[in-house]
Parts: structure tokens; sequence; C-alpha cells
């Protein structure tokens, strides 16, 4: 057993279960046998992998007493605000931090805020929000051809720490962009660069088909006859890959090599059937087929499909097919309604109303949106891992694209991180400081995920690291 | 993506000014769209019966024809397109007859005979689109003896191939190449791209054995050579089709099967009614705007569309027998054009009232190719809500700031003139108990209501030529419309000179220098 020793995937790894009596691509859990006695490390001492999570949602945050405690510190020196109440259970592995700006804290926008949130900007230096109109794309992200400019954040870790996991990362949302065309940042999270987003998949079925289910039709010859010649299919296409690529411009040779590491990363996926292959493990459980819907097709059902997505992210966790997930609840200047508690209007909307009827109903849809956040990191709580458990192991980033929504000043932005990343954050921490840059935290993020990493953003560029979110 | 193969050719201003590398041409790759994967695989297989899933395409600048030049194969797009490949070959090699017919020839079941040699010669020319290289038929052949001879049968060993064809990028991208022409310094495609870009634009699907070799033989170096090569491909009935494909996404379309209402206020708003509208919408393109020698700008103030019952009702007008019939709409309907649209105006609306910004910024930024500047500093976007009020009177509210009127005045006025429209599109005369008023002005012209609003586009020259724009960044699947002018201001003469029929603009425009080549930019990032 000396390949369970660090739970890296290779193709021996990859399981099988049953599904339509034909093999299924698995992976397996970590158990506690295969840990050291406390379970907070592998038995020959390797640590638990640790994963990194983003969920976000659109539209900002109310402060003042819905969103920002009045006490700071550790443990009972701060207490859940009113619309993080749902993490009641939960609250020891949160690590609220407050009060961190954009740059001098104007008002810009929700696309702009994206950027800034997930990428740390669009590249060009800016240190004040005017700055930003120096930009060659300064002025196009909140039109039809706003993306990400910068990779982010979840793809510089998934970059650093990606082994032999199934998935590089694992991409996921809920509700759909249906608002004013904001090109690719709003529909999706994921970015690799310039107009490479990586879609999120809504689809609960579709979700599972893709970790679970194998899709692909064998008929007429064993599988591992049909898995040998799906790998020599797909080196083949590798070779095509190549000879196209010497005749390409570095843009385009670029993206032939993001194509070649998916191919790649496919190829892995196919189980290797060899006589080497280890017996049957036990394997991480594997759910029954979800029959929730998209939420878009149908709104007022939207908790069911939160709650059975929240289900298979774990499942994925828990089988180690990746170690990096995203989850966009909602776009940056998301225009959904929510019938689920009984409001018609569009969120973006109640939040520029000047109606405070119209302002509470906003916070009503945070409050809202932060029970689905808290159900998922309950899913993870949930969920062992050696010892412990996935929110042991993992830490979330869980984010908005602007801070306070009605004037979308980009000021005292709030930040709900869950987990305690193997121990490197302690949790049950509120922490305060107005005008830190959301910079600084994200690249402490990258430093807990161990990327050797001095310096992060363009917006707000910063080499500081805080301190204070560490254990 | 002209502009990212190598650079050379310098024109410097002198001076201390950095001189100016411009793009002297290269190699770009288009991912098939999901549409064109789907049209290409079928072209190859025949139809099929197994629903194959293509990954999502990217808009980008309102198009996934531009997003295709730019986004990458990611890996559940890589694993769609192999699950796709799979299914679509199983289909076809589980029949003999179907695969036969598809081979055309019998081959020994180690397929070590001249048959497989051709098939793969033959298939691969048709999905990489051009002739294959010896490697690579060598290759192909040894994924498809190999399977063969695992599978022991000749089927397995062709179908694994195929399936590999149909995952290699060389099928999953369009080629195109371009080089300088000395004679007016654009970047020139050759004849290959020249085939691709015909049958993909005119066809949605891939170039024809003929149309390939026309490309070979030279015939899609001149422009007298492509209008002749053009030509059938301009009577065949799918173009009709591609270019209602075309005014549906600029219309974003599409959009209105992805929004909800509340369920309150709108309970008729289900997917029937949704489906209803896009397809209302598009049967006004095809059968009105793209009608025979009909005049394009009616896009913008036909009184005439197509209704089934569903839509008759909320039109108020009598339904068809049965199905979707054309109909007139009075001139009492204030309603013409592709804005009068119920599935357009349901999309850009809010799920409980109408949205005259939304509305506003849409007819901005996709009918006039403007993009206003971003809120200025400490601007305040709180919105007054007053439910006592109309939308109307509580945008002007927000309006008398100062800071928040120089923009709003760009695009408030041109949605403002759709506030007869409910959220769903139907008609109304008051909002929360008032008037509505739909006065305005825009483009130096004066309107009441959206017919009104349709008639002023229509004779506006910047309107035309932001149209033509879109067609032009969508044929060519670039985003640089913006820096070729000259090309976009040809397009507009010879739409006007063609009496505004746009098959005949379609016709001009494949043989001239906006479709045959791209200008030379400078290259980013030279010195």
């Amino acid at each position: 057993m000396e390949i369970l020793k660090k739970l890296k995937f290779s193709r021996r790894h990859a399981l099988r279960g049953m599904v339509s009596g034909i093999g299924v691509s698995m992976a397996l859990p970590v158990l506690e046998i295969m840990c050291n006695d406390s379970g907070t490390a592998f038995a020959q001492g390797a640590p638990l992998p640790t994963t990194f999570g983003i969920f976000f949602w659109g539209n900002g945050i109310h402060p003042g007493s819905l969103w920002t405690p009045t006490g700071t510190g550790d443990g009972n020196a701060w207490q859940l605000p009113t619309n993080l109440q749902a993490f009641a259970n939960l609250k020891d592995y949160m690590t609220l931090v407050t009060g961190l700006d954009m740059m001098d804290a104007q008002f810009k926008g929700h696309g702009w805020g994206v950027v800034y949130v997930l990428a740390g900007g669009d590249g060009t230096i800016c240190n004040i929000t005017a700055d930003i109109s120096k930009s060659q794309y300064g002025g196009l992200p909140e039109t039809s051809r706003g993306t990400q400019w910068q990779p982010t954040i979840d793809q510089l870790v998934a970059s650093a720490i990606h082994t032999d996991e199934p998935y590089k990362s694992l991409e996921t949302g809920i509700l759909k962009y249906t608002g004013v065309n904001m090109g690719t940042a709003s529909l999706n999270l994921a970015h690799i660069g310039p107009n490479m987003p990586l879609p999120p998949e809504r689809d609960p079925v579709k979700l599972f088909n893709t970790l679970f289910g194998m899709g692909v039709p064998t008929v007429g010859v064993p599988i591992e006859i049909s898995n040998q010649l799906r790998r020599s299919v797909l080196d083949a296409v590798l070779a095509d890959a190549k000879r196209l690529q010497t005749s390409l411009g570095s843009v385009d040779s670029k993206r032939i090599d993001a194509h070649m590491e998916s191919v790649r990363a496919l190829e892995m996926r196919i189980p290797m059937t060899t006589g080497v292959d280890p017996p049957p493990m036990p394997t991480c459980q594997v759910p029954t087929t979800p029959t929730e819907k998209a939420a878009n097709l149908d709104l007022a059902k939207v908790t069911a499909t939160s709650q059975a997505m929240n289900k298979l992210i774990a499942v994925a966790l828990s089988c180690n097919m990746t170690r990096v997930y995203s989850h966009l609840w909602s776009g940056a200047r998301d225009d959904n309604h929510y019938p689920i508690i009984q409001l018609d209007t569009e969120h973006h909307s109640l939040t520029h109303s000047t109606n405070q009827t119209d302002q509470d109903k906003a916070a009503k849809v945070e409050g809202y949106i932060m029970t689905q956040y808290a159900d998922f990191a309950q899913t993870l709580k949930d969920t062992p891992m050696g010892a412990g458990n996935l929110l042991d192991n993992t830490i979330i980033y869980g984010i908005s694209d602007v801070a306070e929504p009605q004037s979308h000043v980009h000021k005292n932005y709030h930040i709900v991180l869950m987990g305690h990343a193997g121990g490197k954050i302690k949790g049950n921490r509120h922490y305060r400081k107005t005008g830190r840059k959301v910079t600084e935290l994200m690249l402490t993020l990258q430093k807990v995920m161990g990327m050797n990493v001095n310096s992060f953003g363009s917006w707000d560029k910063t080499s500081t690291t805080m301190q204070e979110i560490l254990a | 993506m002209a502009g990212t193969g190598q650079a050379g050719g310098m024109s410097g201003t002198g001076g201390s000014a950095p001189p100016v590398v411009l793009s002297k041409g290269g190699v770009m790759l288009r991912l098939l769209t999901q549409a064109e994967y789907l049209t290409s695989v079928q072209s190859l297989l025949g139809t099929l019966t197994t629903q194959l899933v293509a990954p999502e395409d990217t808009s980008v600048a309102g198009f996934v024809a531009v997003g295709a030049g730019q986004m990458s194969v990611t890996d559940m797009a890589a694993t769609a397109y192999e699950t796709a490949s799979l299914a679509a070959t199983a289909e076809v090699f589980g029949n003999a007859t179907r695969w036969h017919t598809l081979v055309g020839c019998t081959p020994k079941a180690d397929l070590s005979d001249a048959c497989v040699t051709t098939y793969i010669t033959n298939f691969g020319r048709a999905a990489f689109r051009r002739n294959l290289a010896d490697e690579e038929v060598q290759q192909w052949l040894g994924v498809a003896r190999n399977a063969a001879m695992l599978a022991g049968t000749a089927a397995y060993g062709l179908q694994t191939a195929t399936s590999g064809l149909l995952q290699s990028p060389n099928f999953l991208y369009r080629i195109e190449t371009n080089a300088v022409d000395s004679s007016n310094g654009r970047l020139k495609y050759d004849g290959l791209s020249m085939a691709n870009r015909l049958s993909y634009l005119l066809t949605g699907g891939p170039p024809s054995a003929a149309l390939l070799d026309a490309a070979a033989s030279g015939q899609l170096d001149t422009a007298d050579g492509v209008r002749a090569a053009a030509a059938p491909l301009l009577m065949s009935a799918g173009v009709a089709d591609r270019m209602t494909a075309f005014f549906s996404e600029y219309a974003q379309a599409q959009q209105v099967l992805l929004v909800d209402k509340s369920a309150t206020l709108f309970p008729t708003f289900n997917a029937a009614l949704k489906s209803s509208m896009l397809q209302g919408l598009q049967l006004f393109l095809k059968n009105v705007v793209l009608a025979p020698n009909a005049d394009v700008r009616s896009f913008y103030d036909s009184d005439q569309t197509f209704v089934d019952a569903k839509l008759a009702t909320l039109y108020g007008v009598k339904a068809p027998a049965s199905g979707f019939g054309q109909v007139q709409l009075p001139q009492s309907s204030g309603r013409a054009g592709i804005l009068g649209q119920a599935g357009l105006i349901a999309a850009q609306s809010q799920s409980d009232r109408t949205s005259p910004t939304r509305r506003g910024i849409f007819i901005l930024e996709s009918l006039l190719c403007t993009i206003p500047q971003p809120p200025p500093q400490g601007v305040n976007t709180s919105i007054t809500v007053d439910p006592t009020l109309t939308t109307r009177q509580q945008l002007e509210m927000h309006r008398s700031n100062l800071q928040c009127a120089s923009c709003h005045a760009l695009f408030d006025p041109l949605g403002l003139a759709l506030e007869h429209f409910d959220p769903i599109g139907k008609y109304r005369d008051t909002e929360n108990g008032l008037a509505i008023d739909a006065t305005g002005s825009a483009l130096g012209k004066s309107f009441d209501g959206e017919a009104q609003l349709g008639a002023v586009l229509r004779q506006d020259p910047r309107v035309l030529a932001c149209l033509l724009r879109n067609f032009y960044r969508n044929a060519n699947g670039r985003a640089e419309d913006d820096k070729d002018p000259d090309q976009i201001e040809s397009l507009v003469q010879s739409l006007a000179a063609h009496n505004y029929v746009w098959s005949d603009l379609v016709a001009d425009f494949v043989a001239s220098d906006a479709f045959r080549s791209a200008p030379a930019l400078p290259v980013t990032g030279s010195m």
C-alpha cells in the first residue's frame, strides 16, 4: 500500500465503482487507518491534502448590525451578526475579515470589483481607483467585452498545487447570470486568461455524470480494450496538437497548451487496467444520481438544487478528485430574483433602491445566500477526512464583487473565510481593520496553500501578508 | 485574431516615437462553435439519432464567433468532445450498412489493405478541411490497425480512428492563415482558409470537396473567384438560417429562455410562452427582415410580425388558425420592428418591473455601437423607488443628479421609448395608475413610443453602420471591427446600392477585402 501514502491520484487509482454494470472511475477516500495516531497527517508524516475553495455571490453585503460584529478577536470576543446566523454551528471554522478596501475605496462598480477580488486587478498597476482609466481594459468590465484579464486566484492556486488529482480544479455554480451583457466575467468565476473561462456546471445531474458516470459507451469490446484504445486516440490527438502548435503565434500557442493539458487530464482519468492494479479497496461514498435541475429552470426550488450541488462537491473532495474548487452562487451584478423567499424583485435592483423596504429585502437575499454557504460548509464538516473532516482541511474564500451595494463604493469589504486549512487558520475569529486591501488577504491565502509567492495583484499590488488571520 | 502572428514590416513615424510594428499575418485558430461542431459532425457522419452534447460557447463582444477565436478547450470540454465522438462513431459503426456506406469499401479484418488508407485520406480531408500530410495519414492508420487488432474487428478499428479524427485539433479548430498582400498592405487569407470561411459563414458547416478543390486550384485567391465559388452557397436554403442566426444573436434573442419573471405579476410567463417569444422573433427575422428582396431596415420598424395564439393574446391581434402566422400590427399597438418583439423586451426587463436603463443600454451598445463611460467617481448609484410614481418619474429624480445625468441622458431616452411595454412585452397605457409618457429625443429626432423610435433608427446612418460593424465582427470572428473603418463604410455603401437587400450585401461582402483579408494591426507588446 505504498501507493496510499500520499493520496495522490494516478491512473491505477482511478477507482472502479459500478454504473450500469460497467466500470466507473472512482477515487479512494482518506481513511483514518491511513493516517497517524491523531489523524492529522498520513502515517508516514506527510500532511493531509489541503484544499482551496471559493464561494462567490454577486451584489455585496449590508454592513452594520446585519454583517459587522461589534466585537473583534477570538472566541467569545465576537458574535455572529444577523446575516451570518446560519453559521451558528460553524463559528469555530469562521474567520470573518471586515473593513478591507479596493485602493482608495472609491465608487467603481460590479465589473471592476469582480476583477479585483478574484484576480487582483487587470494586470495594469493601479494604486488609486482613478488609475484604472489608464488601463487599456479599464473601460471594458461592464460591457460585452468584460472578462478577467489575469488568471483568477483559484487557478493560480490550482497551477501551484495540482499534482495528479483527476481534476485540476472543479467549477460549479447555481444561478446563471441573465443581466446586462458583462462578457465572461459574470457568467463564470474561474478564468485561466482573458476570455478563457472555465464555465461552472450548474446542473447537478450533469455534474454527477461528469464526476461519477462513465458517459462513454463501450459496445462489443471489453472495457480494458476500450480504455486502452481511448488512450491511444488521445495520444494521437496530442501529437496532432503538437504539430499544429509549431505554426502558431504566441497567443494561440498558449491556447493549444491549455488544450493539451485538458487532454492529458482526461487521459489520466481513464482507468489503467493491468495485472498490477491494486485489489478493490473501500471506495468513497458515491451518491445516488441527483434529480434536481439547474436552478434557473425553476427558481422556486433553488434550495434543493443548491443542497444537491453542495453534496456533490463534498464527495468530489472526499474522493480527492480535486484540490481546488470554486462555486459561483451568482455572478457580479446578478439580476435573478428569489421566489424561494417570496421576493419578486431582482437582487441587483433591490440593492440600488433608496426605499428602506427594498434594502431590507436585499439584506434578506444576502441572509438567504449565507444559509446556502453555511449548508455547504456544514456538508464539508459532516464529511470525514482522517480523524477530522473536510472543513478542517480546506479554506474557503467567501467573497462578493462589491462591498456595500447601494453605492458600490469599494470600501469595507466583508470576507467570510471558512475552514482551518489543515491547522494553518484557527477560525472563530473576527479580524477588522479598515483600510487594508483585499489583495493582502489574497496573497495570504496563497501562502496558506503553500505557494512560494512574495507579492500579488496589480490593483493594490502588495507584498504584505495578513498575519492576523493565521493560527 | 489577426495580429498574433510574427511581426514584421516596420512603419515608424520617425523622431523619438517607438516604431510601430505591424503584423504580417500568420495562423489563427477559431474553435468550432457549438452549432458548427454539431453541424460538422453530422455533415461527416450523416444524421445521428444520438444526442450529442458539445461544450458551451463563450460570447465575446456579443458573439460566440468572437469568443471562439479566444477561448481555450477546458478539461470539461475535452471530455465532452471525447464522449460525443465516441457516441457518434459507436452509432455509425454499430450498423454495418451505415459504416460501409461511409467507408466506401470493405476492408480486410486487420485493415492491412488500401481500403482503410483511402478512407483515412478521404475522411481526414473532410474532417480537417484540408489534405492530410503523409505523417498524419500514417498516424491515424496506426491507430485504426492497432484498434482492429486489439478489438478483433475492422469496424472497431475504423470507429476508433474516426472518433480520434473528430477529437483532433485539426477538426475542432478552423485554422486560418493569412499573409501580407503587397498590393494593399492587408493580410490576405489563403485559398483553404477562404474555403472554410465561406462555408462556415454561409452554410454553418465544413466546405464540400468541390470547394476544397477550388481552393487547391487557386480559384479562391481572387475576388472574382470567391464570388463565383460563393454563388451556389448563396443559393442554398441554409443561408437564410445562418443570417437569421446572426440577427438573432445580435438581438440577444436566446436570452429570453434564461430569464424568469415574478410569478405573482406574470403568471403566464412560463417555458411555453418564452419558447413562443423566441420562435416568433426568429420567424420575424427570417420571413420579414430577410425575406427575398426585403429592405433589411424593416428590422427596426416593420409593422409585420409573427404570432401564435399565445403571442396574439399578448399583442392583442387575431390569432392564426394554427401554429404561427404573419400578422400586421395596427398602428395603435405602438409596436414595430425588433424592439417591439416580446422576446427581446422580456429579456431586457427585470422580473417585476421594466428597466429603461437596461433597455437603453442594450440599444446604445448593440444598435448604436456606443459604450457609455463608466459612472464617474463619487457618483451616487441609488435609485429612488416610489410606487406612487411612474418608472420614468423615478428615473428623472435620479437624473436630476448632474453626475448621473450625463450618462443616463445617453441611454434613458432610448429605453423610456419602450415604457408602453411591460416586463413581458405586453402593451400598457398606464403604470401605477398614471399615464405612461414614452416621448423623448435621441439621434437628433423626437419620438413618442417604440414604433416611432424604430422609424428614427431606420433612417439613421449610424445605426446601419453599427449593424454592419456587428456583421463584420461576427463573420470574421474578431472584435477589431473598429480598426477597419473603411471596410465598414464600404459595406454601408454596398447595402444602400443594393436597396438594402441583405442577401445582396452578403454576396458583395464575401468577395470584398472585408472578408478576404484582415487589416494589418500593430503587434501588441512590440517595441
